[in-house]
């Protein structure tokens, strides 16, 4: 055979042993490098391996090589197949073919010129195989980098962390008006923190029960403060109706005692504990004070108390129809000014006396005012506002699926979706009598029924 | 005739291609401008096949065959085939005679068909009958009479003329006459200069007068030499492979054929395909048929073999189409290179 022939044979013959190779290399790998990928990020997240224990199962991917080597070898190129290849590429004569063949000396110039005319053989280009490779080493790669805080919270257990957020939220806001005893709130925040770490480990129906349970007592614990509140602001109203000073002092004193008990008294302002005995938290015995400063000193009192009840109605504690009845009990305060107010120049006017007497209905309002017969009272439905509630919990949390991630907890369509998170027919009554009522919704039908509390 | 394990000598091959270009040059000055053709008449010659020339009247079909006949020296005979035809009129029969003892008995007269190189002018307008009886001497080269079979003389051609625009009173020829030549061409109308040409030295269309060019012997040797070209086994699979693609079953053809072909050609296509390209190599002054050579004459050899179905009717689809599509589609290699080499060509 010519030299030249063998020469090219032999180089062709490589490179497309090499090509084939590579081919059914980049064929294997593919699928390969995803398993792989897979693989990896099962071990981290479910298997809970770390991320040293999970590189270890790259090692299989030593066998795609090997794999490829066997795969390749069945179609690996004949040298007759190469030979005609280059007889082809050379125009077709046969000469290559019939040198190859019967290697006659003779008609090797053709041969040669054949040959000759090859200017080029083909080149490796098999990389761009390996495209989906490569997206399978980058899967790979984000499979290692991937951190377990960043793989989606499942929605069940989003809904729970939200509540126990909110249960937070409402803890602060009560601790920065009322003085909870040291012991209760500790063991509150200490149950809330329980509740955060346990997350998804915990049953959801037990761990929303408990922050309903924590949220009840916080509202308990509101409704405490508002009533000593009521009673404060009640006690300030006859003191300032008193027409001597004593009695107007012991209706300070009442109304701070009142305070002090429901943990109140502690956080006042400043300016109004200086002029307090520190201890008892009362006025110092012997205290002369004028009228106007004892008036003055029982607006600043009511004016830290609207405060507080304020700051408890934003947290959602205290609701709008509470905060509401308490910056009146002023006006329906014992004070009577009759227009002979003794304490002339301190009296607001605000009295019954000096005000008109309103509308009134056979159940409510001033006994002199004009009776009215329409419109007088609310409709229970009224004063309550709807409010949204999310899905209790899950009935079947296996078999949800993620549908999306998002920093706030999803929007959910009251009336369209049972509390147990499954859709039921609109129309009809079996969706109503299926639904299941988790104890946070439960809560929002008592607060229904149970009269204008809290929205 | 076994495949040749060693090859033509270059004095052979180079002889051999000077006796055919003899040849050649004589059909070329017989039919001016239509070079292709003539060489394709002269492969045909050489495979030792009949050829059927399909052209509209006047464009030298005739004399292109009076020429190769006499070019080669053989006896040629011209029929002029008609509705009325016999086919005792072609291949002869036995006549009554008496002998000088006053003796009748029948003696087989050899009809037209008994000479080396036929002219059947307007073959598609004898009756199929009449067809029918050149089959067997295509086929077989002889001719059997009342039970009583004669040899016809070697070589033997059958050189068919046809016009493909007077359908009328014709007799299309059936598929397996079809099958019988080794090409089926068609005579182009011929351009301006050409036409310029035949009128200056064509006086009154007198075509030259050909001397006989090779000897008996000589053309023996031509035959003898198409016969040792080489086929290279690579180039055997891709006549097989193309002949494979032609049929509509066949995985590897092409759209047109499994939309359009009813039958794929027959092994008497790949038979032909193989000589023919012989042929062409020892025209060419090669020892070895090439992929070249295959691809040069696969239209001229195969597509007229091929059954189209109505579709192909209605599509104008024919059949040089089908056998473009199919060479263009089945590539020369069985085994492609590796999808991950790229040729810079």
């Amino acid at each position: 055979m010519l030299p030249e022939l063998d020469r090219s044979l032999r180089r062709l013959l490589a490179r497309a042993k090499t090509a084939a190779w590579l081919e059914a290399c980049a064929r294997l790998a593919a699928p390969a490098v995803f398993v792989l990928g897979g693989w990896v990020l099962l071990a981290r997240f479910a298997l809970g391996q770390s991320r040293t224990a999970a590189a270890w199962s790259l090692a299989a991917f030593a066998l795609v090589p090997v794999a490829a080597w066997f795969v390749a070898r069945r179609r690996f190129l004949t040298p007759e197949a190469a030979v005609a290849w280059l007889d082809r590429r050379s125009g077709g004569s046969g000469a290559l073919l019939t040198h190859f063949v019967l290697d006659d000396e003779r008609w090797a110039g053709p041969a040669r010129d054949a040959l000759a005319s090859i200017e080029r053989l083909p080149r490796i280009a098999a990389w761009r195989d390996f495209r989906t490779t490569a997206l399978g080493a980058l899967f790979v790669g984000a499979a290692f980098v991937l951190d377990r805080a960043i793989v989606p919270t499942p929605p069940a257990t989003q809904v729970a962390l939200n509540r126990i957020d909110a249960a937070s939220a409402d803890l602060i806001a009560l601790q920065e008006v009322v003085e909870l005893a040291p012991e209760t709130a500790k063991e509150l925040e200490a149950r809330l923190e329980r509740l955060r770490d346990e997350g998804d480990a915990a049953p959801l129906d037990a761990s929303l029960e408990a922050v309903d349970r924590t949220q009840e007592e916080l509202a308990r614990n509101a409704d405490e403060a508002l009533a000593a509140a009521e009673r404060a602001r009640d006690a300030l109203s006859s003191a300032g109706a008193a027409e001597d000073a004593q009695a107007t002092v012991d209706g300070i004193n009442a109304a701070l005692r009142d305070l002090k008990e429901a943990g109140l008294a502690a956080k006042l302002p400043k300016s109004l504990l200086e002029r307090l005995d520190p201890g008892s938290l009362q006025l110092p015995d012997g205290v002369k004070l004028s009228a106007q400063e004892l008036a003055q000193l029982s607006d600043e009192l009511a004016a830290a108390l609207d405060a507080r009840m304020e700051r408890l109605a934003k947290a959602g504690l205290v609701g709008k129809a509470q905060l509401e009845r308490f910056r009146e009990l002023e006006r329906f305060s014992d004070h009577v000014c009759d227009g002979e107010c003794k304490r002339a120049g301190v009296c607001k006017g605000a009295g019954r006396a000096n005000a008109a007497p309103g509308r009134g209905g056979v159940s409510r309002g001033r006994g002199d005012a004009e009776l009215t017969w329409g419109d007088e009272a609310v409709g229970k439905s009224d004063e309550f506002t709807a409010k949204a509630l999310d899905p209790a919990t899950m009935l079947d949390p296996e078999s949800t699926a993620i549908v999306g991630l998002a920093a706030n907890a999803p929007t959910v369509d009251a009336q369209g979706e049972s509390a147990g998170g499954a859709n039921v027919e609109a129309s009809g009554g079996q969706g109503v009598w299926r639904r299941r009522l988790a104890p946070h919704h439960r809560d929002a039908v008592q607060r229904f029924f149970s009269g204008p509390r809290r929205e | 005739m076994s495949q040749a394990t060693a090859l033509l000598s270059p004095t052979e091959v180079e002889s051999a291609r000077a006796k055919a270009q003899i040849l050649l040059t004589g059909l070329d000055r017989t039919l001016l401008g239509q070079e292709r053709l003539t060489r394709l008449v002269l492969v045909g010659c050489l495979a030792r096949g009949h050829v059927l020339l399909e052209g509209l009247p006047g464009l030298g079909k005739t004399e292109l065959v009076k020429a190769l006949a006499a070019l080669l020296g053989l006896s040629f005979k011209r029929l002029q085939f008609t509705p009325d035809l016999l086919p005792g009129d072609i291949t002869g029969g036995p006549i009554l005679e008496e002998d000088e003892h006053g003796k009748r008995k029948l003696v087989f007269h050899p009809g037209p068909v008994f000479c080396h190189v036929i002219l059947a002018d307007e073959i598609n307008r004898a009756s199929p009958k009449t067809q029918s009886a050149l089959l067997e001497a295509m086929a077989e080269r002889r001719v059997t009479v009342l039970g009583e079979t004669h040899r016809l003389p070697e070589p033997f051609y059958v050189l068919a003329t046809q016009n493909p625009i007077e359908l009328e009173g014709t007799y299309p020829l059936p598929e397996a006459q079809l099958d019988r030549f080794l090409f089926k061409l068609e005579v182009p109308p011929v351009d301006r200069a050409t036409l310029q040409a035949i009128i200056t030295e064509r006086r009154a269309g007198r075509s030259p007068e050909h001397e006989r060019a090779l000897s008996l012997e000589e053309l023996r040797a031509l035959f003898a030499a198409v016969d040792a070209i080489y086929l290279p086994p690579a180039v055997a699979a891709w006549i097989a492979r193309l002949i494979e693609a032609t049929h509509p079953s066949a995985a590897t053809a092409p759209k047109l054929v499994k939309d359009f072909v009813r039958h794929g050609a027959s092994p008497r296509a790949a038979i032909a395909l193989a000589e023919a390209s012989r042929a062409h190599a020892l025209l060419a002054g090669k020892p070895n048929v090439g992929f070249d050579d295959v691809r040069a004459i696969a239209v001229s050899a195969v597509a007229h073999r091929l059954v189209l179905d109505y579709r192909a009717r209605l599509e104008h689809v024919r059949g040089p189409d089908v056998v473009a599509s199919v060479l263009a589609e089945v590539g020369e290699l069985e085994d492609a290179l590796p999808k991950g080499m790229k040729d810079a060509r």
